[in-house]
């Protein structure tokens, strides 16, 4: 009998497999379609989100793509959505991967923004302090913003944060030693347990020095079909909204404006 | 209500149930029974007879999950956000808990027979007196079972949970009792009020919500993750297979993610090692060099 039910579930897993399959062949589909029917121009792109977000109620300060064993990374996808989120006003973008094949990456993403962002948007975008630091042009307020921007878009600052694995746990595990190390040279002696508020303090003075003073995110994305947080900022993710796409490839700025207007229906009630 | 709620299952169901048990089946399954006040107002009743709804699926959930093989079971019942509600909501839950785990004591029996053991999780000094003294009775009169656990997160969030190994972890290395290379994933796992359980290896959150609410964040970083619009009070076995369905298809990709933390673990140990004889071997070089 244990051979039957075994059967019946690798065919259900087949019907299973076969239905994600499709999904997955009709996403593909409507990118190709996308590509052929929409041809609008970055400008254009730019111009629909600023003035579609003006009509939401909330939009995140700041959004994250995880990308979940996806093994490609699309750097001018990526490119893509870094401007969107500057046209949307939102003010931190990171991207995740387990690997750190994003970091990897990081050069090719800031050569795209430049090509395709012009200078007053790519002037406008931070990048962890490491990258910084290693010979890339300081494009941290280099020209500031004092006449505004083209296309209505808000004049304000979008940091790339790009994270993996070792950005999740390691930091904290290193936030309770770095904890330990200071208690043990001040000669204090904490009476009681430590709080939470005194615990955030701790990890994000961790995360400070590379990734400055960011926001939980409000919003993350899942990209690929495996739904798991493969170890992303495990602190920070306590009420951030979860919202899945196939893949970061091929993404239109109609996905992009999709996906704010999905976050914009959750309800937080924080515990009330 | 009895907390394993028995025979609620129609032959098909109990078939299909045997079908999906044949498969790779999770370890460890974490609940957000989420929808319970939404579910009163959907059918007019009080939000405490909705919460109590929510027991009753929690007993017939437990039952299924006991049917599908999963020896491993955590409900997020009482978050410690929740302490914001209004006080005759909070009342209430606290009565709840009440009634159910002195309800618990009464069937130690029926618990000694399924061997459930039933852990409470939390930061219970938020908790009134007496049913602390309840909860610790619940704790000692199953704690010899082995076949099935029952955890219950109950004044839990994951962040005090994470707060509180931050602490005291740093204690030790203030201490003298740790050292900083001593601090690493396996000792925070094993500080963890979970310390005892397995991984996650399948999340689930009904009411069509897409957050953890501050739940399991450490311990369900690499679950499955399975979002469901259902409200807790409804949801069902269906519900239940599907997530499991989801968990088995996702297997081999979720033991990938496993693996490569594990490695990335590994990979941090070598690099140190690395460090250390590249020091080690500059060193000798040096010393080697200033005799001659």
């Amino acid at each position: 009998m244990d051979f039957v039910y075994r059967l019946l579930l690798c065919l259900v897993h087949f019907v299973y497999w076969c239905c994600e399959s499709m999904a997955f062949l009709c996403f593909l589909a409507r990118k190709k379609c996308d590509l052929f029917w929409t041809r609008t121009d970055l400008a254009e792109q730019i111009t629909q989100v600023a003035s579609c977000v003006k009509q939401l109620r909330n939009v995140p300060s700041h959004l994250a793509f995880l990308l979940v064993e996806e093994n490609v990374v699309s750097v001018h996808d990526l490119a893509n959505v870094v401007i969107w989120s500057f046209a949307a006003g939102i003010s931190f973008i990171t991207f995740y991967d387990h690997d750190g094949k994003i970091k990897m990456c990081e050069k090719k993403l800031m050569q795209e923004l430049s090509n395709k962002a012009g200078s007053k948007i790519f002037n406008n975008i931070l990048w962890d302090t490491i990258s910084s630091t290693n010979g890339h042009s300081d494009i941290s307020n280099v020209n500031g913003c004092t006449n505004g921007l083209s296309n209505g878009l808000s004049c304000h600052k979008l940091r790339v944060n790009l994270m993996s694995y070792e950005d999740g746990r390691p930091k904290i595990i290193r936030a309770a030693v770095e904890l330990g190390l200071r208690e043990k040279m001040g000669n204090s002696k904490r009476q009681e347990r430590l709080s939470v508020n005194e615990a955030d303090e701790v990890i994000r003075a961790v995360y400070q020095s590379q990734f400055g003073s960011m926001p939980d995110p409000e919003l993350a994305v899942w990209c690929g079909s495996t739904p798991c947080l493969a170890g992303f900022l495990p602190w920070h993710t306590s009420l951030t909204e979860f919202l899945q796409l196939q893949s970061h490839h091929g993404l239109n700025s109609s996905d992009f404006l999709n996906l704010m207007a999905r976050y914009n229906k959750c309800e937080q009630r924080f515990g009330k | 209500m009895s907390w394993i709620k028995e025979g609620s299952l129609s032959w098909l169901q109990a078939a299909c149930v045997k079908v999906v048990r044949s498969g790779q089946v999770p370890r460890h399954v974490a609940f957000i029974m989420d929808g319970n006040r939404r579910f009163a107002a959907k059918t007019n009743v009080l939000k405490v007879e909705g919460h109590s709804k929510g027991f009753d699926k929690l007993a017939e959930t437990l039952r299924w999950c006991l049917d599908l093989g999963v020896p491993e079971v955590t409900v997020y019942a009482f978050s410690i956000e929740n302490f914001k509600r209004s006080k005759d909501e909070v009342d209430g839950l606290m009565d709840l808990a009440r009634q159910k785990f002195k309800k618990l004591l009464e069937e130690k029996e029926k618990l000694r027979e399924h061997g459930v053991r039933i852990c409470v999780i939390g930061n219970l000094s938020l908790v009134p007196a007496d049913l602390q003294e309840l909860i610790k009775e619940a704790m000692e009169a199953t704690q010899s079972h082995d076949k099935a656990f029952l955890n219950v997160a109950f004044a839990y969030t994951a962040k005090e949970e994470m707060a509180n190994v931050i602490g005291e972890v740093a204690g030790g290395v203030r201490d003298g009792g740790l050292l900083g290379q001593d601090v690493g994933t396996k000792l925070f796992d094993a500080c963890l009020y979970t310390r005892h359980l397995p991984q996650v290896d399948l999340l689930i959150r009904t009411s069509g919500e897409v957050r953890f609410s501050d739940f399991m964040l450490w311990q369900a970083s690499y679950s499955c993750i399975y979002f469901t619009d259902v409200l807790w009070p409804e949801f069902d076995i269906w519900s239940l297979l599907r997530a499991v369905l989801c968990y088995q298809m996702k297997y081999p990709a979720l033991q990938r993610l496993r693996l490569k933390e594990e490695k990335s673990v590994l990979a941090a140990e070598e690099q140190q090692e690395a460090r250390i004889e590249n020091f080690l071997s500059a060193l000798n070089s040096k010393r080697a060099l200033s005799f001659l």
